[in-house]
């Protein structure tokens, strides 16, 4: 069975607009963890994140008017949260010193964001990597347990032996996923040609 | 920027390990031999970068229920609202004042019914609100643009059901409405800008 045509963020948002229901939900799936994750950054407790989640993607319904350009969401995103984390974290008495310990994200770096949307990049690319190459990958770089190669080959299924070469082969599947991604365009802070 | 297998192998395995003086020493021999291996190393090292700072954090199913909740209002609310409503810039407006929120301290009087205040973008919009008979209420309005703005357009937007309600408005900026019971959503439009007023309640 082929796996879904995966909608542009364009036509998501489109779909969106309309009052797709099923466009919504993927819009959630697709940036949620991207939201999920600055907010994390805070050391905020959970229902404080949950509460940041809320709010950005409440915000997020009504303002996907005002976003205009599809290729601006996440960055879009990104700001939004930082913001409210800071309102957040501001008024709660759960946090204190607060203020003198976080600065002001009213305009994040351009670091800020650029790392935000690197982040956001991955992630997707690892998602349209899919499947085996996708299983392995995050294993490798995201379980905290740092599975060795004999219990990655027990997971796949293949001998230890052929976890580098296969993990090898993944790794330049994510790389040119992630060059039609822009990832490494020019300028940005992955592009191998900066001088800077 | 083709470099063979093996070489792409040996230099993500160098990237992926403590730096030291041999594996340095590795590198630049790979790169001397095959020149098209200095841009990959230089991808594979970004690639590296962002997964060791990658900490996706997945949203919990309490908040990821309560957003779908949140969506589902939402993609309702959009098919019940106007079309030109896609077009414009649409911020929400904010409540400044609710009577149904203040102390009681003789300050909500007796009369049944609520007033609220809004500031938005470009107005700022006082609502009375009262029930009458046979569960309909009477809306009354009063938008004050801050701004030398025109009003372009008013329309109430019911969360559920039936299609939105165009408001006209007097020359002094008033409307009087009467409506079935149910929660609205208030749209003010301003050329390319429109202020939103989320959820008046009159139920």
């Amino acid at each position: 069975m082929s796996s879904p045509v995966r909608r542009t963020t364009l036509e998501l948002i489109s779909a969106c607009r309309d009052g797709e229901q099923l466009a919504w939900n993927e819009l959630v799936e697709r940036y949620g963890r991207l939201v999920t994750s600055i907010a994390s950054g805070y050391r905020f407790s959970q229902a404080d994140v949950d509460d940041v989640f809320q709010t950005v993607f409440l915000r997020c319904f009504e303002s996907l008017t005002g976003i205009g350009d599809p290729s601006k969401l996440s960055a879009w995103l990104i700001t939004t949260t930082h913001r409210a984390c800071w309102r957040l974290g501001k008024r709660s008495r759960r946090y204190r010193d607060f203020e003198t310990n976080v600065a002001d994200p009213a305009a994040p770096t351009a670091d800020a964001l650029i790392d935000g949307e690197l982040q956001f990049l991955m992630n997707e690319a690892l998602r349209e990597l899919g499947g085996r190459c996708e299983d392995l990958l995050r294993a490798i770089y995201f379980e905290p347990s740092e599975p060795d190669y004999q219990m990655l080959a027990d997971r796949l299924g293949i001998s230890p032996n052929s976890v580098g070469p296969t993990k090898a082969r993944c790794f330049e599947k994510l790389e040119y996923v992630l060059a039609r991604r822009g990832f490494f365009g020019p300028g940005s802070k992955s592009d191998p040609n900066r001088t800077d | 920027m083709g470099v063979d297998e093996s070489t792409y192998e040996r230099l993500l395995k160098l990237s992926g390990e403590p730096t030291s003086e041999d594996s340095l020493h590795e590198i630049d021999a790979l790169v001397a031999a095959q020149p098209t291996a200095k841009a990959r190393l230089a991808r594979i090292q970004a690639m590296l970068a962002c997964l060791r700072s990658h900490h996706a954090v997945e949203p919990s199913a309490s908040a990821k229920s309560a957003v779908a909740r949140i969506a589902a209002e939402h993609a309702n609310r959009a098919s019940n609202r106007p079309g030109w409503l896609q077009q414009v810039q649409t911020a929400l407006a904010e409540l400044l004042f609710d009577s149904r929120l203040q102390p009681a301290l003789g300050l909500r009087g007796d009369e049944p019914g609520f007033q609220l205040t809004y500031e938005g973008d470009f107005a700022e919009v006082d609502i009375d609100a009262r029930p009458e008979d046979g569960g309909r209420w009477l809306l009354l309005g009063h938008i004050s643009p801050r701004e030398a703005i025109l009003i372009d357009e008013v329309v109430l937007c019911p969360l559920h059901g039936d299609q939105s309600v165009p408001v006209d408005l007097n020359e002094r900026g008033s409307f009087r409405l009467a409506l079935a019971k149910a929660r609205y959503d208030l749209v003010i439009r301003s050329g390319e800008r429109a202020m939103l007023i989320r959820e008046i309640e009159l139920t």
